[in-house]
């Protein structure tokens, strides 16, 4: 009962958390910017003045105006329309794919650190076979099975992006569980999934944070990237990354055309970071006290 | 130790065999193949076509071709590329270098770097250092390569006419260091970048962690002075992550940086491994798949050995 | 006094002019750097890209070379065999050359009849991947009566069979170095493909792998020239890197200008830029296995629908015609009277009406008697941001008569190697080359439909078959002349046109840069050699 009265005058983690984040500047500004980017996607039908895949041969090219507010493009579209749908496909790519990646890698490097031994012989063995294809490579080897679609493009980028998250938890879980916190852990009986996810994984998670929002980044990335090879997910529909790539082509004739998806890109990635360092930060076990 | 590298080595063999076989596998099922490109020419009949199959031993069935690459592979011969007619190894030798070159120095000036800019945010926390790098950092984080490379090209070649903007020398003109370095600045500065970027953002936190851990507080209140502890004890643990993505740049080193050769036209193997995949150049293919999956193995096992250098506490069994 | 003056200023500057021709015609002079794609061999033999033949034709001679305006000259022949000159037979079976004595190899020796028999020889045998025969393997044997004199004898008589010595496979190899070597390893990495010996203009001086190849004047050629002292070739894959090298002066010509950046090229000073028409041309075949396109009028009417002129215009920048067949602007066979559909909307829907197209059940697509929806899909290669772009088009101006288009964009090599090659397309969207001859026998023919039957011979992927073509198209193989072959080939371009086994889209126009004080350049619209005359190139001071 003491306990439980104790508590109550402490904040609870979640509130430490929030705290601690609001404290980051460049994070909270970042989880701003975000998420209107989230709102911008998800209204994006009742904002787009036009049809974002609506072709007009009259208006190619023609340079931001009043009718127009960011141009059009090769094909008569009008950019800013295909630029808050493009939010939605490149947005759900971006974070699906991380959150493929990110279950995955963590759940290997997590059960191979902390077992050892064979379990984690084999599970590193697997994931050496599978970082030994070049993600590039082995996402054209795959775009020549299947037709690269945003569901296909989000499994090829989960399936290439969990490896290195897998070893660094590994890697952290080497170290960790040989912590006296961890042995009292399982000197006290608690069971190997109560001790990797409430005793060891949280001490991890910083590490784990940052490289996940770097991978949201990655795979955005990677997505325009992959445009610009030829291969990543086809017009007519719009991605930010299909934008910029096609925007290459046209760079003297409509520079504005490489300018907004590619300012998007940059601010999405950018502000992803920035929440991700912020989450570092307040979710680091070690600061609560301060 | 030696009886743990042993183990490691002998371990490794099944796991090359095994990525060697999915990846013949994964090959030769793709659509297409590498006779695809000669239905465009109305001159090629399918009498042609077959008697290239048969010349090539394509006809045989999956399975003999790859114990015919496999025992061909051990005793050290790759084959011939199919695009060229070159043999395998002196393709991918003759390119290796120019990508070592390339990739080893931009992982080079990136650590050089990334390291003291990781451990200095990290020590003034939320100064104005911290926040200018931070964003920078950030920056080389958000660019797209290929857009970044092409600004770099349409900037400093084509506008201001400062750097060459292809290839890695000035060609007839007698080698000389400025001009190479010329020809390296771009590349490097745009592979660099993001790896700078991303590893100050690695190193900074990892340096965070450590520098709030028990052994730090110990460090301290034994009155040692404050740049022992950071450099002596602290910076030693918060390398291990450091050395994890160093251990997985390996393959990258070797394998090529395929976007930015595109852009600057660099002779490395990221082309020469793009183009075999889509020409279906098996011989070239399965070399590059193998060697960047020798690097794989090679580069964790450094990075594992690495760790029980940094860290004692890790044993290995 | 003064008129004096006048004359001798006049003498004066003719003798400078003629001294300093004198001067180059003995000193070959200045630097010229090429920009293109990748090299792989320089094997003439077993070479396939057009940029191979870009050097190859520095470095080797043919018995016969083609022009940019389609004809043929001598080259290692001191004339080009004709009915009239008696170098063909009347019977059109036996062609004799006489070879310029004054030709050797690089390396000193003489070129002979035994080399041109010995590189027929090395093109037809089994062992050597020789990448296509066809037209050599209508040689029944060669004779060599002397050291200069070769005389072929022929199977068959065939139209423009000559033009086969022309092409970079034509091109003359030396026996004397080449003799020894087993024929399996005659290979596109066999070392004398690498640093192979010719008797053109250039020899190769320095190759590094996919970074550039160094061409010096051969002083010792036997025709007019060279005038340049070298020719570097740099190979770059990405064609704003090609721009940007232009701009920089890393490169003087470059083989992969695109429309989009016409107007960046024309900005650059000391380059000419001019706009030549090419023998190549994008279409879309249909697929006429598939019921929904039986009905010519349902090809006619998608043909109207489609914008060529605004495609033109606004896709290409302008750089580019409008297609009204697949028979090339630049041919001599062309019809000028054929015209490229007329966008028409109106006409298309009559058309579809016609037809019995119509949207019973009011989904917004249409149906036709038999209860089949017109729905298809448009397959092409991805990343050409150009096709990409056609199809988009299409698929929403078809998409307003009520047609649905799907879009399946693949990688080239599936594309061709499997879904063009198994015929599994509704309809396919690609560029064909077309050579310098009106004979389109493999497209059209109806023996040229790819089945299992006839081992998947012939490019007749449309599956048209029409007895009329395929009368005309076996005629015109056998006609030498090309007065008589003319009505047979207009003929052919009339019904198809009307037929439409494919949506003609429209041909390339190639966008040649090259220096202004680059003296005899003249791109040729053909075999897509800038390069063909190497050996004249002279740079002006």
């Amino acid at each position: 009962m003491d306990l439980t009265q104790n508590t109550k005058k402490y904040e609870s983690l979640w509130q430490i958390t929030v705290r601690q984040f609001k404290k980051n500047k460049l994070a909270v500004i970042g989880l701003t910017i975000f998420m209107l980017f989230v709102l911008i996607a998800i209204l994006a039908p009742v904002l787009a003045p036009y049809d974002p895949t609506e072709i007009d041969l009259f208006k190619v090219h023609q340079a931001p105006d009043r009718e127009h507010l960011l141009g059009t493009d090769e094909l008569g579209r009008d950019v800013l329309s295909r630029l808050l749908y493009g939010a939605r496909i490149t947005l759900l790519v971006g974070v699906s794919s991380m959150i493929f990646s990110v279950l995955l890698g963590t759940l290997v490097g997590a059960v191979g650190g902390y077992y050892g031994g064979l379990i984690d012989n084999v599970l590193m063995r697997i994931t050496d076979v599978a970082l030994s294809f070049p993600s590039i490579i082995l996402l054209i080897i795959i775009a020549a099975y299947f037709k690269t679609t945003v569901f296909g493009m989000i499994v090829i980028l989960g399936i290439t992006g969990w490896m290195g998250i897998a070893r660094l938890i590994r890697g952290e879980f080497l170290s960790l569980k040989q912590k006296e916190y961890v042995i009292a852990s399982q000197a006290i009986g608690n069971r190997d999934f109560r001790t990797i996810f409430r005793h060891i994984l949280p001490n991890a998670t910083a590490p784990l944070i940052v490289a996940a929002t770097l991978r949201v980044g990655y795979s955005i990335l990677f997505e325009s990237a992959l445009s610009w090879l030829g291969i990543g997910i086809k017009p007519p529909t719009p991605t930010w990354g299909n934008m910029l790539s096609n925007a290459q082509s046209d760079i003297f004739q409509a520079p504005w055309l490489a300018v907004w998806p590619g300012v998007m890109i940059f601010l999405t990635v950018l502000t992803i970071n920035f929440i991700g360092d912020g989450l570092r930060d307040a979710l680091d076990p070690k600061l609560k006290n301060k | 130790m030696s009886k743990y590298l042993i183990r490691r080595i002998l371990q490794a063999i099944p796991l090359l065999f095994g990525i060697s076989l999915i990846s013949f596998v994964m090959m030769r099922i793709m659509p297409g193949g590498p006779l695809a490109g000669y239905l465009m020419n109305p001159k090629v009949t399918p009498a042609d076509v077959a008697r290239l199959e048969r010349l090539w031993g394509l006809d045989q069935p999956i399975i003999i071709q790859y114990w015919r690459w496999l025992i061909s592979m051990l005793r050290g011969d790759w084959g011939w590329s199919y695009k060229t007619g070159l043999p395998v190894l002196e393709m991918i030798f003759n390119r290796l270098p120019n990508t070592i070159l390339l990739m080893s120095l931009s992982y080079l000036i990136s650590i050089i770097v990334a390291i003291p800019i990781g451990i200095y945010s990290a020590l003034k926390r939320y100064s104005v250092f911290d926040y200018i790098f931070t964003i920078f950092a950030f920056i080389g984080v958000a660019i797209p390569s290929f857009w970044f490379g092409i600004m770099m090209l349409l900037l400093f070649s084509a506008t201001l006419q400062w750097l060459p903007s292809a290839g890695m020398m000035t060609v007839g003109v007698e080698f000389s260091l400025i001009d190479r370095i010329k020809h390296l600045i771009m590349p490097v500065l745009v592979l660099g970048f993001v790896n700078m970027a991303s590893w100050s953002r690695y190193m900074r936190s990892s340096m965070l962690e450590t520098i709030s851990q028990d052994f730090i507080r110990t460090a301290r209140a034994k009155g040692l002075r404050e740049k022992v502890v950071i450099l002596k004890h602290a910076l030693r643990n918060a390398l291990i992550p450091i050395v994890t993505l160093l251990g997985l740049s390996l393959p990258a080193i070797v394998g090529g940086a395929i976007i930015t050769e595109r852009v600057f036209a660099w002779p490395g193997i990221g082309g020469l491994f793009v183009n075999s995949v889509y020409s279906r150049d098996y011989p070239i293919l399965m070399a590059s798949l193998m060697l960047t999956a020798t690097a794989v193995v090679v580069g964790n096992l450094l990075a594992d050995l690495a760790y029980g250098y940094l860290d004692p506490r890790i044993k290995y069994e | 006094m003064k008129q004096m003056s006048k004359v001798l200023l006049v003498c004066l500057v003719f003798l400078l002019i003629s001294v300093a021709a004198l001067a180059a015609n003995q000193n070959p002079e200045g630097t010229v750097t090429i920009v293109g794609s990748n090299i792989e061999t320089l094997n003439p033999i077993l070479s396939e890209s057009s940029y191979e033949t870009t050097v190859l034709n520095g470095i080797f001679s043919q018995l016969v070379r083609l022009t940019d305006q389609g004809a043929l000259i001598p080259d290692l022949a001191t004339e080009v065999p004709s009915l009239a000159n008696g170098g063909i037979s009347a019977d059109g079976l036996v062609y004799t050359f006489h070879l310029n004595p004054a030709a050797k190899w690089h390396d000193g020796q003489p070129v002979t009849a035994e080399d041109v028999k010995f590189t027929w020889e090395m093109i037809m045998n089994e062992n050597t991947a020789v990448p296509s025969r066809n037209g050599y393997d209508e040689i029944d044997r060669i004779e060599t009566p002397d050291r200069h004199t070769v005389v072929m004898y022929k199977t068959k008589a065939t139209a423009d069979w000559l033009l086969n010595w022309a092409q970079t496979s034509g091109c003359i190899i030396p026996k004397h170095l080449w003799k020894d070597v087993d024929p399996l390893e005659f290979t596109k990495g066999h070392p004398l493909s690498r640093q192979p010996i010719g008797s053109g203009p250039f020899k190769l001086a320095e190759w590094q792998s996919a970074s550039y190849l160094i061409l010096e004047a051969n002083q010792e050629y036997f025709g007019d020239g060279p005038y340049l002292e070298k020719v570097i070739y740099k190979e770059v894959e990405n064609n704003l890197t090609q721009l940007t090298m232009l701009k920089t002066g890393e490169a003087d010509i470059a083989l992969n200008i695109e429309g989009q950046q016409l107007e960046q090229a024309q900005a650059i000073d000391r380059l000419d830029v001019a706009l030549n028409p090419a023998s190549i041309y994008v279409h879309m075949t249909f697929n006429l296995d598939n019921p929904i396109f039986q009905d010519k009028r349902t090809r006619q009417a998608l043909s109207h629908a489609l914008p060529r002129e605004q495609i033109v215009d606004k896709i290409l920048n302008g750089v580019g015609l409008p297609a009204a067949t697949s028979t090339a602007p630049v041919l001599w066979a062309y019809d000028q009277n054929i015209k490229p559909y007329s966008y028409d909307m109106e006409k298309a829907a009559q058309l579809l009406a016609e037809a019995g197209w119509k949207d019973v059940d009011g989904d917004g697509v249409l149906e036709n008697q038999d209860g089949l929806k017109f729905e298809f899909s448009i397959a092409t290669n991805a990343g050409r941001q150009v096709r990409e772009r056609i199809a988009q088009i299409a698929q929403q101006f078809w998409g307003q008569l009520g047609v649905k288009v799907e879009l399946d964009f693949e990688e080239s090599t599936t594309l061709y190697g499997d879904t063009l090659d198994n015929r599994k397309f509704d309809m396919i969207m690609f560029g064909w080359i077309t050579p310098a001859t009106p004979d389109e026998f493999t497209l059209y023919h109806s023996s040229q439909i790819p089945t299992p039957e006839n081992g998947m011979a012939g490019q007749n992927y449309a599956g048209y078959v029409n007895e009329k073509v395929d009368s005309l198209l076996e005629a015109g193989q056998y006609l030498l002349n090309d007065k008589d072959r003319l009505p047979l080939y207009q003929m052919i371009q009339q019904i198809v046109y009307d037929e439409l086994p494919m949506l003609y889209v429209y041909f390339y126009v190639n966008i040649d840069v090259a220096p202004k004080n680059l003296l005899n350049w003249k791109p040729a619209p053909f075999t897509n050699a800038r390069s063909w005359n190497m050996y004249e190139w002279k740079l002006a001071n």
